[in-house]
């Protein structure tokens, strides 16, 4: 590992993260990961439930060592508090009171209830940052609705746009509604601070992850708002060129994306099909003529591309100028080449001493090269209470000492 | 800060008021960056090719007539509040001018094509980071790596990111629904959001020590971030995930079902959930069986039971198990279309929608910016013309002479 000369750009900024499952820990990774101190202020009864979320290494079950919580809690600090005890929201209010930036996805008026509403905690600090995370915000006719990521993008319009047939929409994967609020978050927390730090004044950002999700989708409503047109499903084939859609490749379920948008591509790839006679006709030369025989270029090139694995036949178009790529499955992101080489995902310390591979960062900063390299444990339930409680709030001895005895039967009931 | 552009243009105050940014290089990812950056209260130079400009501009569909062309829909939305200037940066006498600007700026952010890194490191190397200037830059795969020069798009970056394959997942026919890619510059819209995001935590960087930083931002590696529950789920030890739905071992949160009059998506994550909505289809006897009295047993038996469930859903519209399900606490939303979506109450009470004047259009409905902040405002200036500020920028802030400018377009530089 390569070592900086510089500080991270976020050290010296401590975040108190209430934040459960997705979209709030992915907000508080990347935070964490550029040198803020991210302290989980989390519960053990229950506890977070990705803590249960496998798998688990070597079946080995326990709440500090999944992998979904691995992926997204990377770098932080534990500290366990059940907050519906008053005398533990008094201590995560102080804990709370020094902290730069909270983040939570509680239901709305949860945080009230505890005593921990921005109101209440920018009397006693006024350059507090408070950033709320909720399915449809703070204020409006949804505010109380639950929301899950896929409800999101359902209510919004990003699902129905998304589909093989305009019969059937397809949610867009990988809890896309979620990601881009933890990254919307982010960029929120940090753009509150910056004004908090140039006033003096903090705020409370009610973050919406449907408008976040809305956000992404600028082109479409653009789109609807001057011209009125809905977005249908259109499966692969929603380019206006072509041949551009995915093909199959050697091995079980693997496939090829392939996208051709010049004339001069199309030569190409042909060249590498080894000129073949079907492709022959004039009217297959221009664009025009192969948007219109799309379906028959499609048949012809899935006849071909089966014959190869997607890794080789991508590289080998490239290297003529024909835009193809796989279409990764995990499998292939984690071992192609180009990802390993920029640390796209990178090897993970665990409390086991066995490292696994997870998504690292989304972005490489010059002068921390390091960050490519590894990405650190994630914090077991309540690991830091005896490290933060007494030096950062008032909480007794005997109240710690009962909070670790809770952690530990939590744990123990989940091996 | 440095001292910001005298801006005639009604740009929204916001938390980077004095920030100067400098947009150089084309595509959905590097303006959606920095637009966000201007709808925070950045002052945005959007430096584009004299000849022909962004090529967004064009990207259909085109509103109004082709004679009076204003710009494609996606170049009114991506460069609202923005200054347009034009430089031809192959040029010698562009490179100078960028220099000039740079001085001057805090971001500067960028898009390197691939195959043209080299040539863009040639840019890069004459700009200050060390002397304050955080350099975000924007390529499909990196500025390193054996795969830097592949030629990309958007379609083809869902693709490679694993997004379309997670998008394809509980399907009944591997064959006939391959991984799926969405509509709508989904992977530049994201790293769009990443740079941004990244670009003001450089910021910070400048703050602690002085110095800028250059940062690589890669559109594949924005959304390949998204991918951690698929990846964890092999490298953890459970394999490779089928996109079968058969194959599927998550619980059965039950997500999308027919209804009358088109689709709800539902999640269901616990025991009272699942009996909250039981009770709103109105309890029906196949509910009561022991193969459904679990999450486990019921994603065991999710063949035989998602057609009963079916059956009793298909009674309601979109609208009524909506609001029948919210008000028992099950998380249940309809799957809206587009308009659906605009036309919804909840984002008129919220003021999502941002409001401008255009020259040709009028008055203009924008998509608001992911969330808004206090001394924030939501207005929207319009997207400027090929060149529209170039006398501003290069004449009243760098202080070139009307000769030099003239020199400059005729050289065809401007």
């Amino acid at each position: 590992m390569v070592a900086s000369d510089r500080a991270l750009p976020l050290s010296g900024v401590r975040v108190a993260d209430f934040t459960r499952v997705v979209a709030g820990p992915y907000c508080s990774y990347l935070l964490g990961r550029m040198g803020a101190e991210v302290v989980r202020i989390e519960d053990y009864d229950p506890v977070d439930s990705t803590r249960s979320y496998g798998p688990f290494i070597d079946n080995y079950v326990d709440l500090n060592s999944g992998g979904a919580f691995s992926a997204l809690n990377a770098g932080k600090k534990s500290v366990s508090l059940h907050l519906s005890n008053p005398t533990h929201a008094a201590v995560a209010r102080e804990l709370v009171l020094s902290a730069d930036v909270v983040l939570e996805n509680f239901t709305f008026g949860t945080m009230k209830r505890f005593g921990l509403d921005y109101e209440s905690l920018s009397r006693a600090n006024p350059s507090i940052v408070v950033v709320s995370v909720t399915g449809f915000g703070q204020t409006g006719a949804m505010r109380s609705h639950r929301a899950y990521m896929n409800t999101v993008a359902a209510f919004v319009g990003l699902t129905a746009s998304n589909g093989y047939t305009e019969h059937c929409p397809v949610p867009v994967g990988a809890t896309f509604s979620d990601y881009v609020s933890g990254t919307s978050a982010a960029l929120a927390s940090l753009l509150a601070l910056w004004h908090a730090r140039e006033t003096g004044r903090g705020q409370h950002v009610d973050l919406s992850m449907a408008e976040a999700t809305m956000a992404m989708m600028g082109q479409q409503f653009m789109d609807f708002l001057l011209t009125g047109s809905v977005p249908r499903p259109k499966g692969n084939g929603f380019t206006d060129t072509a041949p551009c859609g995915v093909y199959p490749s050697k091995g079980d379920d693997k496939w090829i994306a392939i996208s051709v948008s010049t004339d001069a591509q199309w030569v190409s790839l042909l060249q590498v099909m080894g000129n073949p006679d079907w492709a022959h006709s004039s009217r297959l030369s221009r664009h025009a003529g192969r948007l219109e025989n799309r379906a028959q270029i499609d048949t012809h090139i899935a006849e071909w591309t089966r014959n190869f694995a997607s890794l080789e036949l991508s590289t080998m178009l490239q290297t003529e100028g024909v835009p193809a790529v796989p279409s990764s499955d995990p499998e292939d992101l984690v071992t192609n080449p180009h990802f390993k080489e920029r640390g796209t995902f990178a090897s993970q310390f665990s409390p086991h001493g066995l490292g696994r591979v997870i998504p690292n960062m989304p972005w490489h900063f010059r002068s921390h090269p390091g960050l490519d390299a590894f990405v650190p444990p994630p914090p077991a339930l309540g690991q830091n209470n005896s490290d933060m409680l007494p030096r950062l709030t008032s909480a007794e001895a005997a109240v710690i000492a009962e909070i670790d005895g809770a952690v530990q039967r939590a744990a123990e009931s989940t091996r | 800060m440095t001292e910001a552009v005298s801006n005639p243009v009604m740009a929204p105050a916001g938390p980077l008021e004095g920030v100067v940014v400098i947009e150089a290089g084309e595509g959905v990812a590097l303006a959606f960056c920095c637009k966000l950056l201007a709808d925070f209260g950045a002052t945005v130079v959007k430096i584009e090719d004299p000849k022909g400009g962004d090529v967004v501009r064009r990207r259909a569909p085109v509103p109004g007539s082709a004679a009076d062309f204003p710009g494609s829909t996606l170049h009114l939305f991506l460069n609202a509040n923005k200054l347009g200037v034009s430089l031809d940066l192959e040029a010698a006498p562009g490179r100078e001018l960028l220099q000039r600007l740079l001085d001057r700026s805090d971001i500067f952010a960028a898009f390197s094509r691939s195959g043209a890194h080299e040539q863009f490191e040639g840019v890069l190397s004459g700009t200050r980071e060390d002397d304050g200037l955080v350099s975000v830059v924007i390529s499909w795969l990196g500025l390193s790596g054996p795969w830097r020069d592949f030629v990309l798009d958007d379609f083809l970056a869902q693709h490679l990111s694993g997004m379309a394959f997670s998008t394809a997942v509980r399907r009944d026919d591997l064959g006939a629904e391959p991984p799926l890619a969405a509509q709508g510059h989904l992977a530049e819209m994201v790293a769009g959001l990443t740079a941004a995001t990244a670009a003001i935590t450089g910021l910070f960087a400048r703050a602690g020590d002085g110095r800028g930083e250059r940062i690589d931002v890669a559109i594949v590696e924005s959304l390949a971030s998204f991918l951690r529950h698929e990846v964890v789920a092999l490298t953890f030890g459970a394999g490779l995930m089928s996109r079968h739905k058969r194959a599927v071992s998550q619980i059965a949160g039950v997500f999308q079902q027919p209804v009358s009059d088109g689709y709800v998506d539902i999640m269901i994550r616990t025991e009272k959930a699942w009996r909250s909505l039981v009770e709103v289809i109105g309890s029906p006897d196949w509910a009561n069986l022991d193969a459904f009295a679990t999450h486990p047993s019921r994603a065991a038996h999710w063949d035989a039971l998602e057609p009963l469930l079916q059956a009793d859903l298909a009674r309601f519209s979109k609208a009524e198990i909506h609001s029948q399900a919210q008000s028992k606490g099950v998380a249940v939303a309809p799957v809206n279309s587009i308009a659906e979506a605009a036309a919804s109450l909840l984002f008129s009470q919220r003021r999502f929608f941002a409001e401008g004047g255009h020259p040709q259009f009028g008055q203009l409905r924008y998509p608001g910016p992911p969330f808004r902040l206090v001394d924030s405002t939501s207005s929207r200036s319009p997207a400027p013309g090929l060149g529209q500020d170039n006398q501003l920028v290069f004449g009243g802030w760098l202080g070139c002479s009307a000769e030099e400018l003239a020199r400059l377009a005729s050289a065809g530089v401007l």
